[in-house]
């Protein structure tokens, strides 16, 4: 049921106003009913203490709901005060949005019941579905929710929270204390149990949605009527797979403009037969796959659910920061030390401007004090030198952003402290992102608790405050972000590279041959070394002087697919002399191995030796589609491991991005007084590669191994290359 | 100088080991050619034949590699022979390899026809060389008088003269039989029958090692038994249960090839009668497959090959004499001093 803007329910969030939200998001969501019901019916409501279904009608009622509520169930008359009704087609009127409370068995049909007496919006509690291998119950219930232009969510949910509507349709936690931030979990009972964290951490929630199974509403949808929900400032995401990677990838692409987005991720999704073969395949796990993905739409992934919150607080709480840069105040040099360290984990720039901080913040300390940042107030620092170094730092249009810190001393009052930051924080009417810090014992306590309260996320570690701090700049950086579109590469030939596929499909081939490979990489615009082939010894010496010593030998024969095992490759061949030799041991080589081997020749290849070896490719992932592959060749792919992976396609600026993710960047970049290699033409090559991935269907994995980075200028060349294309059958 | 040019009826007879033990026994600084190179090795850029590394290695010759062997038959022998000549380029070679030497031993490739299309074979070197030829005979003892007499004819028309047939790798049980056999025959045609060598077992046998260099392939497990004696090799084809049925796939030091996925037939075959296991395409099992490989001390080899290509090119393999072969060295001098009047034949 897809209602246009306009309707009775719903007050358009303000930024419609500046349309700032795409038209896809700007409808009025299915999921309005899932939020702002006006009567919510519970299937299976129950007047047993205990029980889901008495859970689900006492947090309704007690939770504040201001709608009708029904509960059903054939052996009650009433539940928790309320007249209780036998079946659905004995509702006054259809509910907005009907709970099933019921076993699996049982669930569908009910379903259906209710559908045929109206119902259009449902949430399905019971499990037993498809995470117990009934798969079968889920595709059902799918189809009859379809029947009737119904939308269900669950199963195998806790329900759903709505601050917006006072309605706590879970069965989980009481006292739910309204906020700007949405929760989306796809796991039930760390959902609850993540509802219960935000209590513990003072963070009000704007919405709660447990996904399940998925059978029809996705992460997809929730985020999205979070994203476009006003009362949200922040989404929470606890995911562990999805079925439509590259559509999540869009919806948090667009909503992480808007609002940020932290997630979780656990566990990892199957991952398809194809992409097993090559490097490229088996470096890029899945879990890898989809964190790249996440963070390519801008969502912040947090690796614990500590990190998770305490960048939540933050987010949800304060301004993000203008500019790049902080000031660290503290009363220790340790801890102050500390959170440079963290800084530099967390890239957080240090504000370094001796002179003007001497100048500026001198009067706060004593001699001994370091007016340098961290700016270190010492021990002596009370509430006066605290509110003092916070009122110039925020009055300071040359600071950005502050981070507080405090060690407990022994006569130091902390509550003290921190009402000389939240008045301090007051008095600039929070236009500066502030994170605080005490480390101490039981004595600070409460001036914690004062500071969350007033709005100033305060942490038990200086890490923990830098990291918060990390987020907002991470957030900060993602709006600065100007959208750019991947590279159209119109000189490439699609046409050409899609009937060299054809032909290797007529013949069954899934593996394309090395000539095939290198057509279409140099259809795709990638360089080579300069070879050719030669039909005898006189030919190859000709050859090998025509393009320059020090060449490299191969054998070409059709009957000879491992070249290296025959003994038939030769490398770094420096002069007519080692060319004649070569040339002879890989005949008597072949020869000896197999007698009767066809023959063609060789191919003589320049032989690339200032360069870097790296690694260029991309797979495609059953969930997200092609995911490019670059990193470091040899023997950094095998032992280190040290490749980024992008979901295709990209765009330039994601480009350099990948090419720096990369450990061994220095490498390339020109580490030990070294020269720079082509940094440009590796970018341009993954984006040609990027292009290719996503308009050449029937390409399902390309892996350049090696791919030699020359220096700057000098372009980068494909030594060698495997690509695996889709068989007839399997085309999608 | 003596120049005794050392060839046979077919390939593998033991030419080398011949040859080998009569320069041991020699007593005499021994030169050394093999004109056609055979069996080609790429060492830091130069090609050279096995056979001459292990005369030059264990006889201690002093010459380039490179020198002793004019070429393989290819390409470049065709042109070095074209450049200078055969005759100039052969003899050149000769007296190079041969200075200061008092008997010179020239070892043909294969058996005493190779080399004809470039007028290498034994009889037209032993003309071009002015030497005496040592046939070395080995094989089916029905077929050893055939293909001698056929040999000798063929020399004799040829206008070179042999030395005399060493009759090689004989059972101890058969050889008196053998010898009543062939004796006459040889004493027939005039034929001298220089000596007849016993088989000697060490001299073949195979090891993971060997098949490790001669597939290229990758160790993946067991190193520490890369040197275990393989006796038999089986194509893993069939299912765990049919093998464990058969009476090869008890036997000891046995030598497993299958696909890298056969998953049931590595585990049965993990036992300390296997001597290593090739998996093809190269697949690889479990790690866990793999430790237990590593602590049985079960080589594991992998190749890229599929399973026939693999058993193909293992089939062809032969055990080599190799100049870290030191137990080999006195073994062969022991049986052909037993075995030949070597102070007649030089």
């Amino acid at each position: 049921m897809v209602k246009w803007m306009g309707s009775k329910k719903r007050t358009p969030p303000k930024f419609y106003i500046f349309n700032l939200i795409p038209f896809w998001m700007r409808i009025d969501h299915a999921l309005d009913d899932l939020f702002t019901p006006e009567s919510v019916a519970v299937v299976g409501a129950s007047a047993k203490e205990g029980s889901i279904g008495y859970n689900l009608v006492r947090n309704i009622v007690e939770g504040g709901y201001a709608g009708k509520v029904f509960p059903v169930n054939p052996k009650y008359d009433e539940v928790h005060g309320l007249k209780c009704f036998k079946s659905t087609a004995d509702l006054p009127h259809p509910a907005d949005l009907t709970i099933m409370a019921v076993h699996a068995d049982i669930s569908n049909s009910m379903i259906e019941e209710a559908c045929k007496n109206g119902a259009r919006t449902f949430i399905n509690i019971a499990s037993g579905f498809g995470e117990v291998g009934r798969r079968d119950l889920e595709i059902k219930m799918r189809e009859i929710v379809r029947k009737y232009g119904a939308r269900v969510l669950g199963p195998n949910v806790f329900g759903v929270y709505s601050a917006r509507a006072s309605l706590n349709a879970t069965f989980g936690l009481r006292n739910v204390v309204p906020g700007n931030v949405g929760l989306i979990s796809q796991s039930g009972a760390l959902g609850i149990a993540l509802m219960g964290m935000t209590q513990n951490q003072g963070i009000g929630l704007s919405a709660v949605i447990s996904i399940g199974n998925k059978a029809d509403i996705s992460e997809c949808e929730a985020l999205e009527y979070l994203g476009a929900d006003d009362r949200t400032k922040a989404i929470f995401l606890y995911i562990e797979g999805t079925k439509d990677g590259r559509r999540l990838m869009e919806v948090a692409s667009e909503v992480s403009k808007i609002k940020p987005i932290v997630a979780i991720k656990s566990g990892s999704s199957v991952r398809g037969a194809l992409a097993a073969a090559s490097h490229t395949g088996s470096l890029a796990g899945s879990d890898k796959i989809f964190t790249t993905a996440l963070e390519q739409a801008g969502v912040l992934r947090a690796l614990n659910l500590n990190d998770g919150f305490n960048w939540l607080r933050a987010l949800s709480q304060l301004p993000i920061p203008g500019a790049e840069g902080v000031v660290v105040v503290t009363n220790g040099g340790g801890i102050g030390v500390m959170s440079t360290d963290s800084a530099e984990r967390y890239r957080v720039k240090m504000l370094d401007n001796r002179d003007l901080f001497e100048k500026m913040f001198r009067k706060t300390m004593p001699d001994y004090g370091n007016a340098s940042n961290p700016i270190d107030i010492t021990g002596q620092g009370k509430n006066k030198e605290y509110g003092m170094a916070f009122d110039i730092a925020l009055d300071e249009p040359k600071i950005p952003a502050i981070v507080g810190l405090y060690c407990q001393t022994a006569d130091g009052k902390p509550m003290e402290i921190a009402k000389a930051a939240i008045d301090s924080a007051a008095r600039s009417q929070h236009r500066k992102p502030i994170t605080f810090s005490m480390v101490g014992g039981k004595g600070i306590r409460d001036a914690m608790d004062e500071l969350n309260q007033a709005g100033i996320p305060c942490y038990g570690s200086p890490d923990e405050a830098m990291s918060a701090m990390g987020a907002l700049y991470k957030r900060h950086r993602r709006l600065l972000e100007e959208k750019e579109e991947p590279v159209v590469f119109n000189d490439i030939n699609l046409n050409a590279i899609q009937s060299i596929i054809d032909r290797a499909k007529e013949v069954g081939a899934t593996n394309l041959i090395e000539s095939d490979c290198n057509e279409i990489l140099r259809l795709t615009g990638l360089q080579f070394p300069k070879s050719g082939v030669a039909g005898n010894l006189d030919e190859a010496v000709a050859l090998a002087q025509k393009i320059g010593f020090p060449v490299a030998m191969k054998v070409l024969s059709p009957d000879i697919i491992h070249k290296t095992e025959f003994g038939a490759v030769r490398l770094d061949l420096e002069d007519e002399h080692e060319v004649r030799v070569a040339y002879e041991s890989i005949m008597a080589s072949v020869r000896s191995k197999m007698r009767n081997a066809r023959i063609e020749g060789v191919i003589v290849t320049e032989m690339i030796c200032e360069a870097t070896e790296t690694i260029l490719g991309f797979s495609e992932d059953p969930s997200f589609g092609p995911v490019l592959m670059f990193g470091m060749g040899g023997i950094y792919v095998e032992v280190l491991k040290d490749v980024a992976f992008r979901v295709a396609p990209i765009s330039g600026r994601e480009v350099m991005k990948m090419i720096r993710d990369i450990t061994s960047y220095p490498i390339l970049a020109g580490a030990r007084g070294k020269d720079f290699r082509d940094i440009d033409g590796i970018s341009d090559a993954i984006s040609r590669i990027s292009y290719l991935a996503t308009q050449v269907d029937d390409l399902v994995e390309l892996d350049i191994n090696p791919f030699m980075a020359l220096d700057k200028g000098m372009g980068c060349k494909v030594v060698d290359s495997r690509m695996t294309i889709r068989p007839k059958e399997m085309k999608s | 100088m003596k120049k005794l040019i050392v060839t046979s009826t077919r390939t593998y007879g033991g030419k080398t080991a011949i040859g080998m033990g009569i320069a041991l026994n020699s007593g005499r600084k021994v030169g050394y050619l093999k004109p056609v190179g055979d069996r080609p090795v790429y060492e830091k850029k130069k090609l050279i034949d096995l056979d001459v590394k292990l005369f030059v290695d264990w006889l201690d010759i002093g010459h380039e590699l490179e020198e002793c062997c004019l070429g393989f038959e290819d390409e470049g022998l065709t042109s070095t022979i074209e450049k200078q000549g055969l005759a100039p380029a052969l003899c050149q070679r000769m007296e190079m390899v041969s200075k200061d030497s008092e008997l010179a031993i020239i070892e043909t490739g294969r058996n005493y026809s190779f080399g004809g299309s470039f007028s290498l074979d034994s009889g037209s070197l032993a003309k071009e060389l002015d030497s005496e030829i040592i046939l070395v005979a080995e094989g089916d003892p029905n077929l050893i008088i055939d293909k001698v007499l056929a040999a000798s004819r063929t020399f004799k028309t040829q206008g070179a003269g042999l030395a005399g047939v060493v009759v090689n790798k004989i059972k101890e049980d058969e050889m008196d039989d053998l010898k009543s056999q062939i004796k006459p025959a040889f004493d027939k045609e005039g034929i001298k029958l220089l000596g007849m060598v016993p088989y000697i077992p060490q001299l073949d046998v195979m090891t993971a090692s060997l098949v490790l260099e001669k597939l290229h392939a990758k160790l993946v497990a067991g190193s520490k038994g890369i040197d275990k004696k393989i006796d038999s090799v089986l194509v893993g084809a069939l299912s765990a249960d049919a093998a464990m049925k058969m009476a090869a796939f008890q036997t000891q030091n046995k030598m497993l090839i299958t696909g890298g996925d056969r998953v049931d037939l590595i585990i049965v075959s993990l036992t300390a009668e296997t001597s290593g296991l090739v998996l093809t395409n190269n697949i690889l099992p479990h790690p866990r497959v793999l430790a237990k490989a590593e602590q049985l001390d079960i080589p594991v080899l992998s190749v890229p090959m599929d399973t026939f290509t693999t058993a193909k090119m293992v089939e062809h393999m032969v055990a080599e004499i190799r100049p870290e072969d030191e137990e080999k060295r006195a073994l062969i001098a022991e049986k052909v001093k037993n075995s030949i009047d070597i102070d007649a034949l030089i």
